[in-house]
C-alpha cells in the first residue's frame, strides 16, 4: 500500500542533496560549527577559557542551533514540498503515476525531514565534540545526556516544523513568507508575551525541553511561562503529526 | 541515487559513531563515579543531616603557591613566633602534618532572632551541633599527654572507641550551665587509627563515630544524592549548606531572589584557580529566574569595579551557566592576579 | 458491453470566473483522435480531466469507466505527455525514466529495462546518461514522450507533443502515434499544427472557447464547410474575362483578380454549382484555366471556418 513511499523519499532526498539550495543550506547548517572552532582557536590561543566549554555549547545550542538553524532548514526545504515539483515541471509525471497521492506526499516530507537531518544532526553532534574537547573524557560522558535531550527537542521540533511549512507549501502559494512570518514575526512574538498565546507557537514546547537557557527561554521562564516535558512532547508530536496529515488531506484532494 | 544513498549512510554512520562514543564516555564516567573517587576519608565521618558541611584539603592548599604568601603574611604579622610555640606544644606543623579536614554544622533557626524582622521566615541559623574530621600525621599519645597539661580528661567507651572529654579548660569549671553559647555539648575527640583526629560536642561525636563505622547514613551519600554525577568531594576545599535543613537565614530565600535548595562552593587548584559556586533551585523556572538575577549580580559588579583590571579580568572569567534545575558559576583567576588583588585589599590606596 | 475508453458527459470546468470548458459532450474510442484549436480553446482543460490532473466543475469523466481523478486504476494504463513546460528534473534521462517507471510499480530490473528500451526509441539512447537539464527543447520533448509510452498504457494523452521538435522528429513522433493507434490502443493529441494532425488522424475534435465546435471524422467535418464561403483560386491568363463570366453568379460571395499575377481569387457558398460553371467555361466558352486549388481541402481552412 505504502511501498513507494521509501522510494519517493529516497528520490526526493537525491534531488535535494544535490541541488544548490543544500549548498546554501549546508552553510546556514555548519554555522554553530564554525563558532565553535572559533571558540577552540581562541581556547587555543588562551582568549577563552576551557572551563566555559559547556556554556559554549549550551549558548550555541539554545542561541543559534535550536532557535534559528533548525527552523531555517526545515523552512526551506519543506515549504518546497510541492512548489519544487510544480516549478521543475516534474509534477504532473508524479501524479499520473498509479499510485497513491499520499504516498507521494508523504515520501516527499519524509525526504525532507531526511536532508533537514543530515544537515542539521552531524553538524550538532560535531559542534559538541568540538566545544567539549579538551574537557576531558569525563566531561563529554557528563554532558552526553544533554546532547541527547538537545537532538531529542531538535528532532521533534523539526518534525513540528516540517508539518507546518508542509502544510503552508500545499496550501498557499508563497509558503516561505509564511513561514520567516511565524519564525520570526510570530514566534517572536507571541512566546514573550504572556498568557495563552504561547502555546501556538513551536518555540515554546521545544524551549520546555531544553536543559539550557536562551533569551526566550529565559524570559518567558521569568514570567513563569514552561511547559512541562511531557506536554511539551505531546504537543509537538501533536502539531507534526496533524499538520503533516492535514497537508496530506488537502494534497489528496488539490487540483495541481 | 546510489551516490545519495552512500551519503546518506555515511552521515548516519558518523552521527551513529559521534553518539556511541559520548554513550561510551557517559557509561565509562558513570562506571568512574561509581567506583571512584574515594570521597575524601575524613567524609567518611560526617553524618547526613548536616546543614553545612565543608571539606578542605589541606596538603594541596599547603603545596599551592599560596604557602609562601601565608608564610610571608604570618612573617610581616609577627606570627611566625605564634606558629613555632604551637608547634613546640602541640609537636604538630600545621602546615605540614595536616593533610585533610572535614566539618558539618548542624544549625537550628533561632526563634528569638526572627521577632527582630518580622518579615523573615525564619530566625538567625544557630549552631546545635558540630563535628571535625582531620586527618595527618598525629601521635595520639603525646598529644593526650599535652592535653592532659591543660585539662582534665574524661573518656568513655563508645563502641569499642575511646571519646577524650577535657573538662576543665574548656567547661568553665565549677559551672556545668556556663557552656559555649552555640556550641552546644560540650566537646570531644576521639583518635581513630593512627591518622584521624574526630572533634565534635559529646552528641555529635557519638554520631560520628556511628557515621564512620556503618552505622548511621553519611553526608556523602546524601551530597551525592543532591548534587548527582556533578561532585565536587575531591576539589581542593568546598562547602555545601543545604537550607532547608536549617539554614535559611543565611541563603537568599524569597522576595526577587528565587528560593534556593542546596548551595556548594568549590574550588580547586590547578593552574589557575578555578572556583565554582552552585545552587539548586526548586524547578526549572526557579533556576532560571536564579540564572538571571546571578548575571544581574555580576553585570552589576562589572559596572561597579572601578576600572581595576584585576577585578575586570576576575569578573570577564566568570561563566554564569544553567542546567535543569542547577545554576552555576564559575571563574577561573590565576594566581598572580590573586596576590594582586589581595595587596590591593590590603592597600586600596595604590590602586591608582 | 465495455464502456467507452474515455467518455465526457455535460463537463464544464470554470476557474474561478473564467469558463474553461462549456457543457462539452465527448466520447473517444481507441484510435487516435485529435483535438484542435486555438489557445485558450480548452484543449488542455479536457485533457488534464482525462488524466485525472483536475475535477470537472460539473458533469462527468469517465476513463474505462472510471473517474480519473487521483484514480491509480486509471492511472495505471495511461501515459501522458504533459504540455511543454519547465522541465528540469535535475538527473540523467535514464534516472529519471527509470524512476518513473519504479512509481509505476515495476521492480528496479524492469525498470531498468523498461527506460532503456523507451530511450532507444526515442532515440536517446546516447544521452541516457546525460542530466536532462543539458537536454535541448527537442530532446525533452522526446524524453516527455518516452516516459508516456514506456509502460505501454493503453491510452495515450499528448498535449502538444510536436512543439519543439525538429522536421525529422515530428515525423518521427507522428509516425509512433499513427503506430500506436493502428495497434488499437487509444491516443488523444492536442495540437495546433493542423497539416501535421491531418497525417495523423481522420478523427478530430475542433475547439473554440471551451466548446466543442465540431468533432468526427475530417470528412464529415468537411461537409460543414458548406455553410462558409468556400476560397478558391484560379490561374488563368485571362483573368478580367473568367472574373466577367463570374461576376453575376449566385452565390459568390466575393472576387477579385490580378492582371500581374494571371490570378482570380474568389469566395463562394455554393462550390458545387460553381465547379459546374466552370467546367462549363473551360468547355462551351473555349477558356483556358491553368491550375485551380482551394485552401478549403486543408484541415486549416476548417478551422479557420469555424472559429472566426
Amino acid at each position: 500500500m505504502t511501498a513507494r513511499i521509501p522510494l519517493v523519499a529516497q528520490w526526493s532526498f537525491s534531488q535535494l542533496l544535490f541541488s544548490p539550495r543544500t549548498a546554501g543550506m549546508a552553510i546556514l547548517a555548519t554555522t554553530p560549527v564554525l563558532m565553535a572552532l572559533v571558540y577552540r582557536a581562541a581556547v587555543a590561543l588562551e582568549l577563552a577559557a576551557q572551563t566555559s566549554s559547556f556554556g559554549v555549547f549550551s549558548i550555541l545550542t539554545a542561541a543559534v542551533s535550536l532557535p534559528f538553524v533548525a527552523p531555517m532548514l526545515t523552512l526551506f526545504y519543506a515549504s518546497g514540498v510541492v512548489i519544487d515539483d510544480a516549478e521543475a515541471g516534474t509534477l504532473h509525471y508524479f501524479l499520473t503515476r498509479p499510485f497513491a497521492r499520499r504516498d507521494l506526499l508523504v515520501g516527499k516530507m519524509l525526504g525532507n525531514l531526511m536532508i533537514v537531518m543530515f544537515l542539521f544532526v552531524p553538524p550538532f553532534v560535531l559542534c559538541y565534540y568540538l566545544t567539549l574537547a579538551g574537557s576531558g573524557w569525563q566531561e563529554l560522558g557528563s554532558r552526553f545526556p544533554t546532547l541527547v535531550r538537545d537532538l531529542m527537542a531538535a528532532s521533534l521540533g523539526i518534525f513540528a516544523y516540517s508539518g507546518l511549512f508542509s502544510l503552508a507549501g500545499t496550501v498557499l502559494k508563497r509558503p516561505l513568507l509564511f513561514g520567516l512570518f511565524f519564525v520570526f514575526g510570530w514566534q517572536a512574538a507571541a512566546s514573550i508575551v504572556p498568557g495563552a498565546i504561547r502555546y501556538l507557537t513551536v518555540t515554546h514546547y521545544m524551549h520546555s525541553l531544553m536543559p539550557h537557557e536562551s533569551f526566550q527561554s529565559s524570559l518567558a521562564g521569568l514570567i513563569g511561562q514552561r511547559s512541562s516535558g511531557l506536554e511539551a512532547v505531546v504537543a509537538l508530536l501533536a502539531i507534526g503529526t496533524a499538520t503533516h496529515a492535514l497537508a496530506v488531506w488537502i494534497f489528496t484532494k488539490k487540483e495541481l | 541515487m546510489k551516490k545519495s544513498r552512500w551519503i546518506l549512510t555515511l552521515a548516519i554512520g558518523a552521527v551513529v559513531a559521534g553518539l556511541g562514543i559520548g554513550a561510551i564516555a557517559y557509561v565509562g564516567s558513570s562506571g568512574v563515579e561509581a567506583q571512584s573517587p574515594a570521597p575524601p576519608a575524613t567524609m567518611e565521618w560526617m553524618p547526613a543531616g548536616a546543614s553545612v558541611v565543608g571539606h578542605v584539603d589541606l596538603t594541596s592548599l599547603f603545596n599551592s603557591p599560596f604557602r609562601e604568601a601565608w608564610e610571608q603574611a604570618l612573617e610581616a604579622r609577627g606570627s611566625s613566633g605564634e606558629l613555632a610555640e604551637f608547634r613546640e606544644t602541640t609537636g604538630l606543623d600545621p602546615l605540614n602534618d595536616f593533610y585533610r579536614l572535614s566539618f558539618a554544622v548542624v544549625t537550628s533557626d533561632d526563634p528569638s532572632d526572627s521577632d527582630s524582622n518580622a518579615s523573615a521566615p525564619r530566625g538567625r541559623p544557630t549552631p546545635e551541633n558540630w563535628g571535625v574530621s582531620i586527618q595527618g600525621a598525629f601521635d595520639a599519645p603525646s598529644l593526650l599527654t599535652k592535653l592532659r597539661e591543660f585539662a582534665d580528661v574524661e573518656t568513655e567507651d563508645y563502641q569499642g572507641t575511646t571519646i577524650y572529654y577535657p573538662v576543665r579548660r574548656w567547661d568553665d569549671a565549677g559551672d556545668e550551665d556556663a557552656a559555649p553559647v552555640g556550641i552546644g555539648d560540650k566537646p570531644a575527640l576521639a583518635f581513630l587509627g593512627s591518622d584521624t583526629l574526630v572533634m565534635g560536642d559529646r552528641h555529635y561525636i557519638r554520631q560520628m563515630l556511628d557515621t564512620g563505622q556503618g552505622r548511621a547514613p553519611s553526608a556523602v551519600a546524601a551530597l551525592n544524592q543532591n548534587w548527582g554525577e556533578d561532585t565536587f568531594l575531591n576539589d581542593t576545599f568546598w562547602i555545601s549548606a543545604a537550607p532547608e535543613q536549617g539554614f535559611g537565614g543565611v541563603l537568599p530565600q524569597g522576595g526577587q531572589i528565587p528560593p534556593i535548595q542546596s548551595l556548594a562552593i568549590s574550588g580547586r587548584l590547578d593552574a589557575d584557580v578555578a572556583l565554582r559556586a552552585r545552587g539548586l533551585a526548586a524547578n526549572l523556572d526557579s533556576a532560571i529566574k536564579l540564572a538571571e538575577v546571578v548575571r544581574g549580580f555580576v553585570a552589576l559588579g562589572s559596572l561597579q569595579q572601578g576600572g581595576n583590571a584585576d577585578i575586570r579580568s576576575v569578573l570577564d572569567s566568570v561563566q554564569i551557566d544553567q542546567f535543569e534545575n542547577a545554576v552555576e558559576l564559575s571563574l577561573s583567576v590565576p594566581y598572580e592576579t590573586l596576590e594582586r588583588l589581595s595587596a590591593h585589599a590590603d592597600n586600596p590606596a595604590d590602586d591608582n | 458491453m465495455n464502456p467507452p475508453v474515455v467518455e465526457l458527459c455535460a463537463v464544464s470546468r470554470w476557474y474561478g470566473n473564467v469558463l474553461g470548458l462549456s457543457r462539452v459532450d465527448l466520447t473517444f474510442e481507441s484510435g487516435v483522435t485529435a483535438l484542435l484549436g486555438p489557445n485558450g480553446a480548452g484543449k488542455s482543460t479536457l485533457l488534464k480531466l482525462v488524466t485525472g490532473l483536475l475535477r470537472p466543475s460539473s458533469g462527468t469523466v469517465s476513463v474505462f469507466g472510471a473517474a480519473p481523478f487521483a484514480n491509480p486504476d486509471v492511472h495505471r494504463k495511461l501515459g501522458l505527455v504533459p504540455e511543454e513546460e519547465e522541465f528540469q528534473a535535475r538527473v540523467n534521462a535514464s534516472d529519471w525514466l527509470e524512476y518513473l517507471m519504479r512509481l509505476h510499480g515495476f521492480d528496479e530490473n524492469a525498470a531498468r529495462e523498461r527506460a532503456r528500451k523507451a530511450l532507444h526509441d526515442v532515440g536517446l539512447e546516447s544521452a541516457s546518461k546525460r542530466r536532462v537539464t543539458s537536454f535541448s527543447r527537442g530532446m525533452k520533448q522526446r524524453l516527455r514522450i518516452a516516459q508516456a509510452m514506456a509502460h505501454d498504457p493503453e491510452i495515450l494523452v499528448l498535449d502538444e507533443p510536436l512543439t519543439g521538435l525538429d522536421p525529422v522528429g515530428r515525423h518521427e513522433v507522428i509516425d509512433w502515434i499513427r503506430d500506436w493507434g493502428a495497434r488499437g490502443k487509444s491516443v488523444l493529441v492536442s495540437s495546433h499544427i493542423l497539416h501535421e494532425v491531418e497525417l495523423m488522424t481522420r478523427e478530430v475534435v475542433l475547439m473554440t472557447a471551451g466548446k466543442v465546435m465540431a468533432s468526427g471524422n475530417i470528412h464529415e467535418i468537411r461537409r460543414l464547410i458548406d455553410a462558409h464561403p468556400h476560397h478558391i483560386l484560379i490561374s488563368t491568363p485571362e483573368p478580367r474575362r473568367l472574373a466577367g463570366r463570374l461576376l453575376d453568379q449566385v452565390g459568390l460571395h466575393s472576387i477579385s483578380f490580378s492582371e500581374e499575377l494571371q490570378q482570380v481569387k474568389l469566395e463562394t457558398r455554393e462550390p458545387d454549382r460553381f465547379y459546374e460553371l466552370l467546367a462549363n467555361y473551360v468547355l462551351e466558352e473555349e477558356g483556358t484555366i491553368h491550375e485551380v486549388s482551394s485552401p478549403d481541402d486543408n484541415l486549416e481552412a476548417v478551422f479557420h471556418y469555424l472559429v472566426e
